[in-house]
């Protein structure tokens, strides 16, 4: 499986001090996609152009003329690349990249473990992504840190593979559940999957779930910030078992420098960021409804 | 808490600011103070002079010129008392503010300052000074005692006799001006206090004593002194909580009476005056002594930006967990004013080292964090750059000769025989110039006569009396002076540049490195961004380069302990270099990992600034590789932590957690600093030094230094923002 970043010392991730494990690929297509590193499921080359020093040896390694020096400025066509990742380990200063590893279930556990001194009583380590429970393998690690007493969270889209969801609902103390948006319509178009299917996955993970449940809504100003929109969310919300809490989380534009480096435009879109206005209004709706806003 | 209510407001790193809980008199006392007001002051007598006619001469003339000094001071130092103050006595001769016994005779001070210790004020407080007058009586009719040994003592006699014209003085200023500070001060420190406030009075007189006439000294456990008199004033209904919080938050405030105002010349930032605190901790009976005091103490310090007390918690498996949290409080506002103590590893070390058990529970340290057994120790420190040993002496980079090794063991041994030399060659000079005729008398060899008395010190240094010698002639129980190392995770860093690059990957051969380190990586832009880009350092949890630094740690400890208690004076081993690494510049090369001739690079233990990308737990995890133990008189190391990675209650508990994971690993000594957007501002300008700085928003993360200008720009503003 593919893991683009294994952060250790993560302390907004859940309860205590945490590890958190970033699968890269995710079966959603949200163009505000906070991590775009992580929605393909195969590997890419992260590219960060004020690294690079000139050296040239990514031109001499690249079997498809992927890399050129134009006026001493690299030039980097992805057309024909293959990501075989041969300039990214040539590189010397790591303007190159491979944004992910290919790693086993047991390589990632033994990450985990590293930090098994400082997790106490409510640390330890937290899926990410992407979305960890489209891979199988996600079950399997999970199973692992329980048996040796780690504490597992887990951050989904809701977009996983049901039997790995159902699981993490079991063994996690909290489930960081996503809901992007209440109205159906725009939630095909963006999301690019049907919010019935999220929902229906939610209320499974409600059943099964022995930890909280922690809804969690990106507020992107204009485009799903309607009433409408979080009338349907809190209906979910209330009709929910396990739920502790719903988090708001601000859109922001930052991921647009990302996609630069993954070759992309900044996409990055400034008008959608919603204003303290916004915000206060997003939580009082809520907060009227019975929903516990933090 | 009434933050928006107070007009004065203190900074902090952490977005919600300071609490407020003290009055709006002492909290404008706190900012006038910080702001230098008092020490500018200082600065209008900067020194007394004696008569010019004043002549001593014969084998005790030192000491008669030191006791007509002390009683100068006492008796025409500046006294000052401030409105806002609640307890008196001040160090108002500007001189001690740049360590001197602030009196000359003719053109020259007439003794230099003593610091880097930790005095007995336990027993001034408790007993008053006077009872040191029958004991030092009896003493001096020993007819054992040379000439020399009886006018030491009485020396010490002169010096309390000092002390009462000063405290006579200051009654005289308070009794009609002040009367609750006179009815304080009335009794104390000449005799035992009887209740907190006594207490309190008593402290801050004894230890702006001994800064008014020129010393430097620690406090060390001042919850252990307080405390007992704080909970029973607290139970009888003689005090309140806020009462006490004020007296304390005076006590810390006039601690600043030596900070300068802005146009003060600028040196090397060593502003601290080693007026250490240490909290917490057990007893000699292995009772966890955490306190009232100690809780107040906390409050003072998260309210107010006062970092000088540097305060060091010990925290042990009894600690309450309350203690953790407050600590943590703490810490999140910035500035890295409380550190901490693993006591564990601590006492163990002490022990092992050979201090009987109660001694080592009893520790404390210098004003930094160097261990030792407060009030009774003579101690300062030998260091040396250990990088140094290995670029010049090992490597011989620079010098025109080549050294050939064929393997990387060769060149570790090496190193390592040249740092066993090194250590040797030191320890010999520091004994030879503490002992006289060392070579003939091994053990018995006694300390040489020093051209200066230190008679304040001796007053309050346990042992002086008993031995009827001075603080620097084998006077208290213990005299100290460790080898401290430095660089220690650069030489780690170089060696695992060295074994990568010219033994693995074969990808040059030691030889061309050399040459190319000699040339200051000139020309080698490439392979230069490569090490420093493509290997991971101390600093990042990688067993293969921290498994060399615990190597040099550990081999360092031991060449140390051939000399350990061999002699009247102890050479332990500890590792620090505070700003040190700067005036190591010069005699520095370029390195193998990448860095030029001119970088300044690790300080104390922690990671060589700009290598460390995995967190702070990877950097508490390669500190704690080395058995830690073996460094007697301590290893420090410096986390720095952004204030987004640790806000909010969550932030806190992680806070603990990384101080429960530094005592779980058998960590020594940590001070957590949490920095904001300022540093932000210089990774821009700066970005190699800043390569592993996180920026989080949310979901979000990337690393701050591959992010262009604009984005940057950003954060930046984000961080400034919050």
């Amino acid at each position: 499986m593919l893991i683009s970043k294994i952060q250790r010392f993560s302390t907004h991730d859940g309860p205590g001090l945490r590890t958190t494990v970033f699968f890269k690929g995710c079966p959603l297509k949200c163009p505000w996609c906070h991590n775009p590193e992580n929605k393909k499921f195969t590997n890419e080359i992260f590219y960060t152009q004020k690294s690079c020093i000139g050296c040239g040896i990514c031109e001499k390694v690249c079997p498809n003329g992927c890399h050129s020096f134009e006026n001493g400025q690299h030039v980097f066509d992805r057309t024909a690349c293959t990501v075989c990742g041969l300039c990214a380990t040539s590189c010397p200063s790591g303007a190159l990249e491979l944004c992910a590893n290919d790693m086993t279930v047991t390589g990632v556990f033994e990450e985990i473990k590293k930090d098994v001194p400082f997790y106490g009583g409510n640390g330890g380590v937290t899926l990410s992504g992407g979305e960890p429970l489209a891979f199988k393998e996600a079950a399997e690690l999970l199973d692992m840190c329980a048996t040796e007493g780690i504490d597992c969270c887990v951050e989904t889209s809701g977009a996983g593979i049901p039997e790995v969801t159902e699981k993490a609902a079991r063994v996690c103390r909290t489930l960081f559940f996503d809901l992007k948006d209440g109205n159906p319509e725009r939630h095909l178009e963006n999301v690019g999957v049907p919010l019935e299917n999220i929902v229906a996955a939610l209320k499974k993970a409600d059943r099964a779930a022995t930890g909280d449940i922690i809804i969690r809504c990106i507020i992107i100003k204009g485009l799903n910030s309607d009433a409408g929109s979080y009338s349907a969310i809190a209906d979910v919300y209330n009709s929910l078992k396990h739920a502790k809490a719903l988090e708001l989380l601000p859109y922001h534009a930052y991921f647009g420098s990302k996609n630069v480096q993954l070759g992309g435009e900044d996409n990055g879109d400034a008008s959608l960021i919603p204003d303290a206005g916004d915000m206060a209004f997003a939580s009082q709706f809520f907060t009227e409804r019975g929903v516990n806003v933090i | 808490m009434e933050n928006n209510k107070s007009e004065i407001k203190f900074y902090s790193a952490y977005a919600g600011g300071r609490p407020v809980r003290l009055s709006q008199k002492t909290r404008s006392f706190c900012r006038d103070s910080l702001n230098g007001r008092y020490g500018d002051e200082a600065m209008k007598t900067p020194f007394l002079t004696l008569d010019p006619s004043f002549g001593a001469t014969g084998e005790n003339a030192i000491y008669d010129v030191y006791d007509e000094a002390i009683r100068l001071i006492c008796e025409k130092a500046p006294l000052r008392l401030c409105d806002e103050e609640l307890v008196s006595g001040a160090a108002t001769l500007g001189s001690a503010i740049s360590a001197q016994v602030p009196v000359k005779l003719g053109d020259n001070f007439v003794c230099p300052s003593i610091n880097h210790l930790t005095l007995n004020f336990f027993r001034g407080v408790k007993c008053g000074v006077l009872s040191y007058v029958p004991e030092i009586l009896e003493r001096m009719r020993d007819p054992e005692l040379t000439g020399r040994q009886k006018r030491h003592l009485r020396s010490i006699l002169s010096v309390i006799e000092s002390l009462k014209i000063y405290h006579s003085r200051y009654l005289g200023l308070v009794r009609e001006k002040r009367p609750d500070i006179y009815k304080n001060l009335k009794n104390v420190p000449l005799c035992g206090a009887v209740n907190f406030r006594e207490a309190v009075q008593s402290l801050w007189f004894l230890f702006s004593f001994t800064r008014l006439t020129g010393n430097w000294p620690g406090i060390g456990r001042i919850d252990l002194i307080l405390g007992d008199y704080y909970e029973r004033d607290l139970a009888r209904g003689l005090i309140t909580e806020e009462e006490a919080r004020e007296l304390l938050a005076s006590f810390f405030i006039k601690g600043c009476e030596w900070v300068r105002g802005v146009d003060a010349p600028r040196g090397s930032g060593d502003a601290q005056h080693y007026q250490n605190i240490v909290l917490g901790g057990t007893d000699e009976e292995g009772r966890d002594v955490t306190n009232g005091v100690t809780y107040l103490i906390l409050d003072v310090v998260e309210e107010l930006p006062i970092g000088d007390f540097p305060i060091t918690v010990r925290f042990n498996k009894k600690s309450p967990e309350r203690l953790f949290k407050r600590v943590a409080e703490v810490i999140r506002h910035g500035g890295g004013t409380v550190a901490c103590y693993n006591e564990e590893t601590i006492i163990e070390s002490l022990t092992k080292f050979g201090y009987p058990e109660r001694e080592a529970a009893r520790f404390a340290n210098d004003g930094c964090w160097e261990v030792q057994i407060p009030g009774c120790t003579r101690f300062s420190y030998l260091p040396f750059d250990g990088l140094g040993v290995l670029l010049n002496q090992t490597l011989k980079i620079g010098s025109g000769v080549i050294p050939v090794f064929d393997s990387f063991e060769n060149v570790l041994n090496a190193y390592l025989g040249d740092l066993k030399e090194t250590c040797g060659r030191l320890a010999d000079s520091l004994l030879d110039s503490c002992l006289e005729d060392r070579a003939a008398k091994g053990f018995d060899a006694d300390f040489r006569p020093q051209p200066f008395a230190t008679s304040v010190i001796d007053l309050f240094e346990d042992g002086c009396i008993e031995n009827a010698k001075g603080y620097l002639e084998g006077g208290p129980r213990y005299s100290v002076i460790p080898l401290h190392i430095g660089g220690v995770p650069d030489v780690a860093n170089s060696l695992y540049a060295i074994k990568k690059l010219c033994f693995e990957e074969n990808k040059i051969t030691l030889e061309e490195l050399l040459k190319i380190l000699g040339n200051n990586w000139e020309g080698e832009d490439v392979l230069r961004t490569y090490v420093r880009s493509k290997y991971t350092y101390y600093g990042n949890d990688n067993p293969e380069v921290d498994s060399i630094a615990a190597v040099v740690f550990d081999s360092f400890a031991g060449f140390c302990t051939e000399y350990g208690r061999k002699y009247k004076l102890f050479i332990p081993s500890g590792v620090s270099t505070f700003g040190r690494q700067l005036e190591w510049l010069g005699s520095r090369t370029a390195t193998p990992f990448g860095t030029l001739k001119g970088e300044i690079l690790s300080g104390n233990a922690s990671p060589t600034p700009g290598t460390d990308r995995e967190g702070a737990t990877a950097v508490i995890k390669s500190y704690c590789a080395a058995d830690l133990k073996k460094q007697v008189t301590g290893s420090a190391l410096d986390v720095k932590l952004f204030p987004g990675t640790v806000s909010g209650p969550n932030g806190t508990e992680c806070i603990v957690s990384l101080i429960k994971g530094l005592m779980n690993l058998g960590g020594y000594f940590m001070q957590l600093d949490v920095t904001d957007a300022e540093i932000l501002k210089e990774a821009q300008k700066d970005p190699a030094k800043y390569k592993s700085l996180s920026v989080r928003v949310s979901g979000w993360n990337a690393r701050f230094v591959s992010l262009d200008e604009h984005w940057q720009q950003m954060i930046i503003e984000r961080n400034e923002k919050c």
